[in-house]
């Protein structure tokens, strides 16, 4: 091990003690500040809500979590597809190319009160929101890492007189897979946010709509509760992807960095 | 007989554009014979790698003529007379080394390729089949190169430079398997190098090109006796030869 890089099997446990810590100092301060509990609750009170509540809270977590995964498998196969789509086909990627790059400014949110018009309040708007969101990043990562060229690869490759056909499935789909796990995994955050947003102006059920019921009754507590368990799920989505990535390259040399540049948020 | 023939072939890179483009080869004129080896020397940027795409039917001539068997390059490539062994490797990362070397095979929809064991063996990378790209270093994954090259047993094997990032030693050693594999395979080989004893060392023919826009200076025949070795090196006239090609780079 290098010298001075000081890593010990305790590392894993300083995120722990820190968030520990913390609660330490915000349950002490609550009570000691007497904070009222509508503006900010104590750790203690938010999770004794949580437990007295907890029915409810799943009840809302399941909606939330199915248009979340019902969205994002939508948006990606959308995604996915359009960008080998563009990539592929000449004519199509003159025709959409200019259109992707308009696209990939304008805020996908706005276009939420539209949805509502077109499909109503609840499940089906959300949808197509969580759609609408992510799958603008799978698009352009996707994209973006089919269009690569490499030189050395296209030339051996005409070397062999391969078509493009096989162009493309021996070296340029896998060549993009880092780039495709980049978008999925922005598209997964997104779609979390996208969710959430959704449940806020075309909700009557899910974990948004709970925040905002929560917010019109001044229940903070039961608001915290939401936003945890919201916090929760995009972490455990985060890392299923980077686990199925792990899984799916065991030929990369090191998982790509995300950047929210390409989001189009 | 001659096998590989070029007359008067010239490129230019961009000739539509308004400084009239970038010449980078004037005029190249030789010959290659079945199953001998030539090497192309020549400064770095002098159109060497330009020359070898050209042979290979990776880039068009601007003018003249090139034949290959007496069929002009594009249908050469088409009948996979091509081994191409470019400079950098370009392995397929998300491939074994056994399925990078059967990528030329799928693609050309060769069944049940039973030379591709051999050709591990032959290359020293029994052991390695299932291992990725990245746990190669940096010779494992010339040979897995060549060997990808060799698999499909294409007449003429078109080498850019390959053994130019690895050490000295190791491309001693890399020559030394490379004349053997010439020798048992028979197949027709073009070698790009800059360097020069390694030119003498392998081949029967060394084209000397001149600095940008590559021109031929002169075409030496190399008459050492065979079968080489690094020994080889040590003759007088080996000598000779090395410090010809040296005065003729050098101007």
């Amino acid at each position: 091990m290098k010298k001075g890089a000081f890593k010990t099997r305790y590392d894993s446990y300083y995120p722990w003690v820190f968030l520990a810590i913390c609660l330490m100092i915000w349950q002490l301060a609550a009570g000691y500040f007497k904070i009222p509990t509508y503006i900010l609750p104590a750790p203690w009170a938010i999770i004794s809500k949580g437990i007295e509540i907890w029915p409810t809270l799943l009840h809302h977590l399941l909606v939330t979590l199915e248009e979340i995964l019902v969205g994002f498998v939508l948006g990606s196969l959308l995604g996915a597809f359009l960008a080998f789509f563009i990539s592929y086909y000449a004519l199509a990627r003159k025709i959409f190319l200019p259109y992707m790059v308009a696209f990939q400014t304008m805020p996908k949110l706005g276009l939420a009160p539209l949805f509502i018009i077109w499909f109503g309040f609840g499940f089906l708007t959300n949808i197509t929101i969580v759609t609408s969101i992510s799958f603008f990043p799978i698009l352009v990562n996707f994209f973006a890492g089919l269009d690569q060229f490499n030189e050395n690869e296209e030339r051996l490759m005409a070397s062999y007189n391969a078509s493009k056909n096989q162009i493309y499935f021996h070296v340029r789909v896998f060549r993009a897979f880092p780039f495709l796990f980049a978008g999925l995994q922005l598209g997964i955050i997104l779609s979390v946010t996208g969710a959430i947003v959704a449940e806020f102006i075309a909700g009557n059920e899910g974990l948004g709509y709970l925040t905002i019921l929560a917010n019109n009754n001044l229940e903070t507590a039961m608001m915290f509760c939401a936003l945890l368990l919201l916090g929760i799920i995009g972490f455990v989505f985060y890392h299923i992807m980077d686990f199925i990535q792990k899984v799916l390259m065991p030929w990369a040399t090191k998982t790509k960095t995300l950047t929210g540049s390409e989001s189009g948020l | 007989m001659s096998y590989i023939v070029l007359k008067n072939v010239f490129l230019t890179y961009n000739p539509d554009s308004p400084g009239g483009g970038i010449e980078a080869l004037t005029d190249i004129s030789f010959e290659v014979v079945k199953g001998s080896f030539t090497s192309i020397i020549g400064p770095s940027g002098c159109g060497k790698s330009t020359l070898l795409y050209c042979i290979g039917n990776l880039l068009q001539v601007s003018r003249g003529s090139i034949m290959i068997d007496g069929k002009p390059p594009q249908e050469a490539r088409k009948n996979r007379m091509f081994g191409y062994v470019p400079q950098d490797p370009t392995l397929m990362d998300w491939k074994t080394v056994l399925d990078n070397i059967a990528l030329p095979s799928k693609i050309m929809g060769i069944r049940g390729n039973n030379r591709i064991s051999g050709l591990i063996e032959l290359v020293g990378l029994k052991g390695f089949e299932k291992n990725y790209p990245k746990d190669l270093s940096g010779g494992m994954k010339q040979r897995v190169s060549l060997a990808r090259a060799l698999s499909y047993s294409p007449p003429i094997l078109l080498m850019d430079e390959p053994l130019a990032n690895l050490d000295a030693l190791l491309r001693e050693r890399m020559n030394e398997e490379l004349l053997k594999i010439w020798k048992e395979t028979g197949t027709t080989i073009v070698l790009i190098t800059h360097d020069i004893s390694e030119a003498v060392l392998l081949s029967d023919t060394v084209v000397i090109l001149s600095k940008r826009p590559g021109k031929i200076v002169e075409i030496v025949r190399i008459d050492l006796p065979r079968p080489r070795s690094r020994k080889t090196l040590h003759l007088v006239e080996a000598h000779d030869y090395i410090d010809r090609f040296r005065d003729m780079l050098s101007v």
